[in-house]
């Protein structure tokens, strides 16, 4: 069998391959895949930064929601210790009662909230992670390889000469790169916009939900005030005796610690209140196009980016 | 329904109070008594009004766990842009290998 020489200038089929290799202008054809990808991708501005701050907020609620719900258990375990009826002690006296076959622990509803908003949370540190995640890297790594082992397969097929294939591969491995990086953006944006505009209802009924609740645990701790500061007037030390500053000191405490979890339940519903806004308004972002000069600084920076990976394969 | 039994239950238990503040002595003790029973009548609401609210918690959190899984779903997907590439990398060096032996 007769092994046919590739590198011999004078085989035609050879001769051909070098000249489509030496028509293409790698830098004009990696400019024009550049501006196809940006082009296709829509000139959608990418709002990575919002993302983290709608992230930090949902573990700024959750963060308040576990150190006040906790504050609220304590004051419950107090509460129910200063109202406890004169009997004997037993291992059940100073649990919640059920009354009239209700329970009034307000501890379950408390846990099932914090629950609800590490649910939130979670849900906004997996969009940003999404929306930050660094795919293009694996891509261009990817890309990489591919320009070593088409080379080293031109180099076997014999069709070009070594400086011929080392440039071929990587004009074919930058166009991949290019081409694969705005699939990955294009993919990205696409599944960020499917996720949010379906998790939008529902994201707007628990933050509802939560802000809502957050003043019926006000009341809650109101009427445990209520009764508290009650059994207190009937247990205050007379007036002018050294018991009296110590007592009022310790209610004044009480008081000022329920002040502080009524004023963080408040601020955590303003806050969770603003969250389907801020997701709502993220999502538009990516249905809007960036405006000329934005695409075209764009476009001008991925060009570059995609010329600095084709001169580093050579 | 249970949040308006509790209000009114809480707005009770706060006249009381203001009742119970004018009397001394036993009568002052039966009234501690009476506003602690209403207090906890009050408290039952709450949470009987809470837990109500359960299921439509339970249903949006179902929609955001579906979220947080389809987010994973599109992670897999981005990653498999790579690895095609990576793939088709790994075909020429087979084709490379194939290539070398036949000669």
């Amino acid at each position: 069998m007769t092994k046919r020489n590739y590198s011999d200038p004078s085989d035609a089929t050879a001769a051909r391959m070098r000249f489509r290799v030496q028509s293409l202008v790698p830098r004009g054809l990696i400019i024009a895949v550049s501006v196809l990808g940006v082009l296709l991708a829509g000139c959608v501005s990418f709002p990575t930064g919002k993302y983290e701050e709608l992230c930090s907020s949902g573990e700024e609620v959750l963060n308040d929601a576990v150190a006040t719900f906790a504050q609220i258990e304590t004051l419950q375990r107090h509460y129910e210790v200063v109202v406890a009826p004169d009997a004997m002690l037993t291992t059940n006296s100073f649990e919640p009662p059920v009354v009239a076959g209700r329970p009034t622990d307000i501890v379950p509803e408390l846990q099932f909230r914090e629950n609800a908003i590490r649910t939130v949370a979670k849900y906004l540190t997996v969009l940003n992670a999404f929306s930050a995640k660094d795919y293009q890297s694996a891509v261009d790594a990817a890309s990489i390889e591919l320009a070593g082992s088409l080379e080293n397969l031109e180099r076997s097929a014999g069709a070009l000469r070594p400086a011929e294939s080392k440039e071929a591969s990587g004009v074919f491995s930058t166009v991949v790169d290019v081409i694969g990086r705005e699939v990955v953006r294009e993919k990205r944006i696409k599944a960020l916009r499917t996720v949010m505009q379906a998790a939008q209802p529902d994201l707007a009924v628990l933050c509802d939900l939560i802000a809502h609740d957050n003043e019926k645990i006000g009341q809650d701790i109101d009427l445990m005030i209520g009764r508290l500061i009650a059994h207190a007037n009937a247990d205050r030390p007379a007036y002018g005796t050294a018991d009296r500053i110590a007592f009022d000191e310790r209610i004044g405490a009480e008081l000022w610690q329920a002040k502080i979890m009524k004023e963080s339940l408040k601020a955590m519903g303003a806050a969770i209140s603003q969250i389907p806004a801020a997701h709502k308004e993220i999502e538009d972002c990516l249905e809007k196009k960036s405006s000329a000069i934005e695409g075209l600084k764009s476009l001008a920076e991925e060009a570059e980016r995609a010329n600095v990976f084709y001169r580093n394969l050579k | 329904m249970a949040h308006e039994i509790a209000e009114q239950l809480a707005g009770l238990a706060s006249r009381v109070n203001n009742l119970g503040v004018n009397h001394t002595g036993e009568d002052s003790r039966a009234f501690l008594a009476l506003q602690d029973r209403l207090a906890q009548l009050a408290q039952a609401a709450i949470v009987a009004d809470l837990s109500d609210e359960r299921p439509a918690y339970q249903a949006a959190l179902k929609g955001l766990n579906d979220a947080i899984e389809f987010i994973g779903n599109a992670d897999v997907q981005l990653d498999n842009v790579a690895k095609a590439i990576a793939l088709t990398s790994k075909a020429a060096d087979l084709a490379d290998q194939a290539m070398s032996s036949v000669a």
